[in-house]
């Protein structure tokens, strides 16, 4: 079999694959966009001159960014302790993804066991007699960011793990034999040179939080909904196909606006790493 | 022989230091001073436990037991970073997000040493050759060079003592050769105490002032290049330093500055110098061994010369220009002989000849059995 055709072959299915997103992409952007063969900018119009969907936004952004956060703050030194484990280190990651192996909806629900009015933790303090009515522990921002923290921080250790396991543990030890303490070694050797997994990881929290729809449906509270959620309900409970695009545009665009520029860094990044550590 | 060591005190010492990983010990109860300014190697194969002594030095392991001593001061639990050592690691280690200047200052950088930092980078990379190399990445530069900028990093510092972990064994020949000289230069130069790990016993032969022979966790000798190879005082020493014949003798008698030895296959026994306080007695089993280089070859039908004689087949020669080297089985089993080429009728003697073997007593070295 030629070359090009054995190329043609494998490229086929994820040509397939692109086309398909792409006439989706651009058949939902149109639909907010185009009302009976005309422009019609009306959705968007409607969307941000109510100020419901405003702050409903700016809680999506904002509960992304803090979900992304602790994803950071705990995923590193977990990546960074399985990187440098000198044991069975696979068994490690199979209990960092064995949570995937369980439906998103079953780990949110599992939440709601714990969190619940009546769940573990208000029952127990109840019972105890430390507070005497439950404590809002979720059905608020708090029970979604934990949720998304939940489900989401197995992404941000594997992308950090990924680059760590590339980074010589000597360099670490040069560092400390030139006089750099540990804060020092980390911030000008480890931080840096774990930049582009950090970035990536940083990426794949924030649109998968953005995004989310099952975990602020379990766990968010019902006047305060994210955008994820809102679009799902748009499109199953009401039909309203065009609003639904045009909030699925505008959730689109304010991830990109904070995407693209994280890309582009990790691109200038990976390239000043590269050429530097080629041997 | 001045030994160095004794005349000031040491600036590093290693006492009586063990270190086990999970039951095993990999560095069992090793002693060592090292004056300073001394080029000291520690010499062994692979896995004799020289790479993790030299880590305790540098901070990475912690000893089992034992002290190593800063110039008195125990310093044996110090983290790394506040050792004044440097090291030089197998693999280097240069920071790849850096250019060759970051990576040379660095030391200086986490020392919080910045002043004069400029003019300290400049000279120590014109020491190394390495000017007009600064904002060249580490991945852009050949490996002889890396080599220098991994020495001139660890050597910025100014360090006490630098550790150098078989730094050129990933160099091709010539290179290595040409870095050996250099490094010897810089150390003279910098008078920086160097401890210089390697397997390689010509390297070590040739750059050190002193050389710890280790095997199996312990250091079998410690003492001078030359001193290590004419006097090896066990038979892994012997062995592994250079080329040699391991003969078994029998010590027939002794007396205050020798032995007599009997060996199979020769029919005089003869008497040989001990070292002072060998604690070899009459009766005794020991080795004997005997460098090629020492060995004479002869026509059998040559009168006896005086010295150890017996007569052996020869079963290979390879000629080198200058000199030819025999394989030869013997009475006393196989031996090497390395001998000065002559030319001339029967030279170099044809594989299977007869020839009478000898060698000058005194070159003969005592190994306990």
């Amino acid at each position: 079999m030629p070359r090009s055709l054995r190329i043609a072959l494998l490229l086929a299915p994820s040509g397939l694959l692109m086309c398909v997103f792409l006439y989706g992409l651009i058949r939902l952007i149109g639909s907010s966009l185009v009302t009976d063969g005309q422009i019609d900018l009306s959705y968007y119009e409607a969307i941000f001159s109510r100020a419901d969907y405003v702050a409903m936004l700016g809680r999506t952004l904002r509960i992304a960014a803090m979900t992304t956060f602790f994803c950071l703050l705990l995923g590193f030194p977990t990546a960074y302790y399985v990187a440098r484990y000198r044991g069975n280190r696979n068994f490690l990651l199979l209990m960092i993804i064995f949570p995937w192996l369980v439906s998103i909806v079953v780990r949110s629900y599992g939440w709601v066991v714990i969190l619940g009015p009546r769940g573990l933790i208000n029952g127990f303090l109840t019972w105890t007699g430390l507070i005497e009515r439950p404590a809002k522990l979720m059905y608020n921002d708090f029970g979604v960011i934990l949720g998304l923290v939940h489900v989401l921080l197995p992404f941000m250790i594997i992308a950090i793990l990924s680059v760590l396991m590339q980074i010589p543990r000597n360099l670490e030890e040069a560092s400390m034999s030139l006089g750099g303490r540990p804060s020092y070694s980390f911030r000008t050797v480890l931080l840096p040179l774990s930049l582009p997994g950090v970035l990536t990881g940083i990426t794949l929290v924030y649109l998968m939080a953005t995004g989310a729809i099952v975990t602020p449906l379990l766990l968010g509270g019902l006047g305060d909904t994210m955008l994820g959620t809102e679009i799902f309900q748009e499109v199953m409970h009401f039909f309203d196909y065009p609003k639904a695009a045009a909030l699925a545009t505008v959730l689109l665009i304010t991830a990109l606006a904070v995407v693209l520029p994280i890309q582009i860094l990790e691109r200038w990044v990976a390239r000043r790493l590269s050429d530097g550590g080629s041997q | 022989m001045p030994d160095t060591a004794t005349l000031s005190q040491p600036i590093l010492q290693i006492d009586a230091v063990t270190k086990e990983f999970d039951g095993t010990t990999a560095v069992d109860r090793v002693t060592l001073d090292v004056a300073e300014g001394e080029f000291v190697t520690l010499l062994g194969p692979s896995g004799c436990g020289k790479s993790t002594l030299l880590r305790m030095m540098a901070g990475f392991e912690t000893p089992t037991s034992g002290r190593i001593l800063m110039r008195g001061e125990d310093m044996s639990k110090d983290p790394a970073y506040e050792r004044e050592i440097g090291l030089v690691f197998q693999n280097l280690a240069l920071f790849p997000h850096m250019n060759v200047y970051d990576n040379v200052a660095f030391g200086l950088r986490a020392r919080k040493r910045t002043e004069g930092l400029d003019r300290k980078v400049r000279d120590i990379l014109a020491l190394v050759g390495l000017e007009g190399f600064e904002t060249r990445r580490t991945g852009q530069i050949s490996g002889g060079q890396r080599q220098r900028v991994a020495l001139a990093r660890s050597l910025v510092t100014s360090p006490d003592v630098l550790l150098l972990d078989e730094p050129l064994s990933a160099l091709d020949l010539k290179l290595r050769r040409q870095l050996q000289v250099e490094l010897k230069r810089i150390q003279k130069e910098t008078g920086i105490t160097f401890i210089f790990v390697t397997h390689d016993q010509e390297e070590a032969l040739s750059m050190s002032d002193r050389i710890a022979v280790m095997n199996a966790g312990r250091v079998e000798q410690f003492s001078s290049a030359v001193e290590t190879y004419h006097h090896p005082q066990t038979r892994f020493v012997a062995q592994f330093v250079g080329e040699t014949n391991l003969v078994e003798a029998r010590a027939v008698s002794r007396d205050a500055v020798g032995a007599v030895l009997a060996v199979d296959g020769i029919d005089q026994p003869f008497s040989v110098p001990l070292v002072e306080g060998s604690g070899i007695g009459a009766g005794d089993s020991v080795w004997i061994s005997i460098r090629p280089e020492y060995m004479t070859l002869g026509p059998n039908t040559d009168p006896a010369p005086t010295g150890p004689t017996l007569t052996g087949q020869v079963v290979s020669h390879s000629f080198s220009g200058s000199t030819v080297t025999y394989a030869l089985d013997s009475a006393a089993g196989p031996l090497l002989a390395q001998v000065p080429f002559r030319a001339g009728e029967g030279h170099p003697f044809p594989n299977g000849e007869t020839v009478q073997i000898s060698w000058a007593a005194d070159t003969t070295t005592v190994i306990p059995g």
